[in-house]
């Protein structure tokens, strides 16, 4: 079957993330990295956090969109391994030192192809064993 | 506690990777229903890099060298990721629904949704493996 789509893709609009301690989380994703609250609603259980062109959306699993979710994620068996975030400027060791200062867990730095060419990017932990890399952009060295 | 402020500000989603069983079936499926390219194949740490639009959807297997290190395969329920979003350019109804339909695709629910850009229609996609992807037009004035 196929045929072509009607649609073009132009790129992610934003990733729904199944949580536990929603304050924690969005201390994590606001106060240390720098999202903003963009709109909660309670209702549905659905609190999104605008991080640049797009956004991360903090669900609860006790809260009732979260909830037809079964369980809270286990510490592997993800079915998100990770995901990308692209932050300018990139300084590695700023950005492990203001990280440490808030007790982020630091993984390594890893030079890969992201969207946009290949580049450093750090992977680290959010509060709920979530790996979030922090990507810099291309580096001519690599490209 | 550290500095106020980050050294950094983020600019958007870069990527998120998916860990996988059947890496030919989820190809199928973002490449040739939804309209993914492959950017690149790193086999060295078998991860399948696929274009959707201005960003990525990484695709690795359990098996793999990076899907090794996050255990078993995901179950069906207890995921991390509930589900995420593609923007695509435009949202015809009658035509998404015939193409979903003819594809055998599961639609898990549909209708306006917020999203980045303002608040437009949506379709949710069940991709073969059970992830949930929103397809998400652009935002309607109305």
């Amino acid at each position: 079957m196929s045929v072509k789509a009607p649609f073009t893709m132009q790129g992610l609009d934003h990733v729904v993330i199944r949580c536990t301690d929603l304050a924690a989380m969005k201390r994590f994703y606001c106060d240390v990295l720098g999202g903003t609250i963009q709109e909660e609603d309670a209702e549905i259980g659905l609190y999104q956090v605008r991080v640049g062109d797009h956004i991360i959306d903090l669900m609860p699993v006790d809260e009732p969109s979260g909830r037809k979710g079964g369980p809270a994620p286990g510490k592997d068996g993800h079915n998100m391994d990770h995901f990308a975030i692209q932050v300018e400027p990139y300084d590695d060791d700023a950005i492990r030192e203001y990280l440490s200062g808030h007790d982020v867990k630091l993984g390594s730095t890893i030079i890969r192809g992201g969207a946009e060419g290949e580049g450093p990017g750090i992977h680290i932990k959010d509060p709920e064993g979530n790996t979030v890399e922090l990507k810099g952009p291309p580096d001519p060295a690599y490209n | 506690m550290g500095n106020a402020t980050p050294p950094f500000e983020m600019e958007g989603l870069d990527h998120l990777v998916i860990r996988c069983v059947d890496l030919d079936a989820m190809t199928h499926f973002y490449c040739d229903l939804l309209g993914c390219t492959i950017d690149r194949h790193n086999k060295e740490v078998d991860l399948l890099q696929l274009r959707a639009g201005r960003q990525l959807i990484d695709l690795i297997t359990v098996d793999g060298v990076l899907g090794r290190k996050g255990g078993a395969a995901p179950g069906v329920e207890g995921r991390n990721l509930d589900h995420f979003a593609i923007r695509i350019d435009r949202f015809d109804d009658e035509a998404l629904h015939a193409y979903i339909a003819e594809n055998n695709i599961e639609i898990v629910e549909e209708g306006p949704r917020y999203g980045a850009d303002g608040t437009g229609p949506s379709v949710y996609l069940r991709d073969p493996e059970g992830n949930v992807v929103e397809l998400k037009g652009p935002p309607d004035p109305a």
